[in-house]
């Protein structure tokens, strides 16, 4: 992948700064969308598999609810997955040049897997219509489309984890960068404890509280919550024990005091969600079920916060170094500019006496204007005199014709009227 | 009432949790965050603005198995007379006047069952930053490298030299 190394110019600090942010705001729009589409994919399945092995009409209408609600933008795969992967491909390329770690190629293999989940989701959903006919298609489609994310997206966080330990990146040859060391594990199951407890939180929000939703009966909204509320409440259960272990296999390099702050700030967001989650398993206000969606956004930015701030803390040192080779090219670029521009202003007087002045002077003989060395010496102390005639002719002698103005500016003037001078010295 | 004992049951639990979590950010800042120095020696500084090598201060690293701290007699070579007034040549020249040694703190330890030797491996060709990091960036040293055992077979693995357990367990 030279050729993004090449297309990217070193960013300065600043640049670093604003990298990071895109970098941020693209992760937090598309890791939820992407847990979504992975944990309502899989739960679709689920329910209909549930559906065919007892028939149960609740099941197989949340089975068909859940894929029509994940599939309901047909933007989205591009607005939510492809471009925000592009994105992050461009502003990794810029982050990490020069450096080891084979990022993009990474990404770019985590956007193959991505496209073909799109692409497998649409058809799993399609596979509806003939379910009965052709099960077994249906149910391979379904797995694909977890496959694929799940390959996609445990490449994306073992990535992500990568960037904590540079000590690595020279040594990892593998395209897919995945069990090649103990932080993989925990940060893998962060991310599937993560995509499946938010996907509870969005399944209750998009169902029950969200402006836009169907209207459903009680008994079916019943379901919903219930489901919904037990499954998030077991996987934010789950998720601090990750943490922990997370935290075990952390490298030194990566980690600061905001580092276990944040994940401080992190358990508490999430004990929050987890009582919020067991007061939906009773309560059927609408209000709790937005909190528990909201909070689970904010602790998603939270989390790739935090992500931002290990990696920048594992790559201090070589940041510096970017920016100070930034500076050094934007110095060279300003003393290009600067040089270029001094050339500019230099103006040569000989240049415009023969482009100009000439066609009716010369130093020892008349033309149209009296020769400069009849005329020059009234001049020879008081330069300024000469370059306000220029500027400003007046007829003189009654011998000759009037001096049109030559319109030059008062530089221009001045450059010749030194050349003039000097001449008129070089010849008496 | 059961979902007040399970409210409780989940705050203790994340309370448990939480107190882990502190206790890796304890140990983190007591044993592995970059120790503060007796003097404020910044290798940005010397390295990266005024371009001094490596070898200009730790001599024997090319001759010994350590790359020692330099004498003070070497800091003072310079700070005898350049930023005299700085508070951190101040208080090296405390140190030199009282002719006390200063108390380093180690950022690097390689554990004392493992023989590593500075000498061959400045042979072999490597640069100080591989195992140490850009030192040119760092205003306080820090370990950027954990310099465990994976760490050592993943390089010598990657350069065809010897993995054999008598090479480096002497």
């Amino acid at each position: 992948m030279d050729f993004l190394d090449n297309m990217a110019l070193y960013p300065s600090s600043e640049h670093i700064v604003l990298l990071k942010v895109i970098i941020g705001l693209m992760l937090l729009v598309h890791m939820p969308y992407i847990s979504i589409l992975l944990g309502g994919s899989l739960f679709s399945l689920f329910f209909s598999m549930l559906d065919k092995r007892e028939p149960n009409a609740t099941h197989l209408r949340f089975s068909k609810d859940l894929i029509h609600l994940i599939t309901s933008k047909k933007s989205a795969p591009i607005l939510l997955g492809v471009l925000p992967l592009l994105s992050l491909i461009l502003s990794f390329a810029q982050l990490y040049q020069g450096s080891d770690l084979r990022i993009t190629q990474y990404l770019l293999i985590v956007s193959l897997f991505s496209i073909s989940g799109f692409i497998l989701l649409y058809l799993f959903k399609s596979s509806f219509e003939k379910r009965e006919q052709q099960f077994s298609t249906h149910v391979l489609l379904g797995l694909g489309v977890f496959v694929a994310f799940m390959v996609g997206y445990l490449i994306f966080s073992a990535t992500t984890s990568l960037m904590f330990f540079p000590e690595k990146w020279n040594f990892v040859y593998t395209s897919f960068p995945i069990f090649v060391y103990e932080n993989e594990l925990p940060r893998a199951a962060l991310f599937l404890f993560f995509t499946f407890a938010f996907t509870a939180a969005a399944i209750l929000y998009f169902f029950l509280s969200w402006p836009g939703r169907k209207e459903i009966d009680a008994t079916y909204g019943d379901f919903i919550r219930k489901f919904g509320a037990v499954v998030g409440l077991i996987f934010v259960l789950l998720i601090p024990i990750v943490v922990v272990w997370n935290l075990i296999t952390f490298p030194d390099v990566a980690a600061s005091e905001s580092v276990f702050a944040v994940w401080g700030v992190t358990l508490l967001l999430l004990l929050i969600t987890a009582i919020l989650f067991n007061s939906i398993i009773k309560s059927q206000n609408r209000k709790l079920v937005t909190s528990t969606f909201i909070l689970f956004l904010v602790t998603f930015g939270v989390m790739s916060v935090n992500d931002r701030i290990a990696a920048g803390n594992a790559r201090y040192e070589q940041e510096k170094l970017l920016a100070a080779k930034a500076d050094e090219i934007h110095q060279e670029i300003l003393a290009a500019r600067a040089a270029k521009s001094a050339a500019a202003t230099q103006i040569n007087g000989e240049e415009i006496f023969t482009n100009i002045c000439t066609a009716c002077h010369q130093f020892d003989q008349r033309v149209v204007g009296p020769p400069y060395m009849s005329v020059l010496a009234k001049y020879e102390n008081d330069k300024d005199a000469l370059v306000q005639f220029i500027m400003n002719p007046s007829k003189i002698d009654t011998d000759y014709p009037p001096m049109p103005n030559q319109n030059l500016r008062k530089p221009e003037a001045s450059a010749v009227a030194d050349y003039l001078l000097q001449e008129y010295v070089n010849r008496k | 009432m059961r979902s007040r004992i399970i409210n409780t049951a989940i705050v203790l639990y994340f309370g448990l949790i939480s107190l882990m979590v502190l206790g890796f950010a304890i140990y983190w800042h007591d044993f592995k965050k970059a120790p503060v120095q007796p003097i404020n020696f910044s290798h940005q500084i010397h390295a990266g603005q005024l371009g001094l090598q490596c070898t200009f201060c730790h001599t024997t690293v090319e001759k010994s198995i350590r790359a020692s701290v330099p004498t003070m007699s070497k800091c003072m070579e310079c700070h005898k007379a350049v930023a005299k007034d700085k508070e951190e040549i101040i208080k090296l020249t405390r140190y030199w006047d009282n002719k006390e040694l200063i108390p380093w703190e180690k950022v690097y330890s390689v554990p004392e069952h493992v023989y590593f030797s500075h000498k061959r491996h400045i042979k072999a060709g490597l640069d100080c930053s591989k195992c140490h990091g850009q030192l040119a960036a760092m205003p306080r040293v820090r370990q950027v490298t954990s310099i465990r055992m994976g760490f050592c077979i993943d390089c010598h693995k990657a350069k065809g030299v010897s993995r054999d357990c008598y090479t480096c367990h002497k």
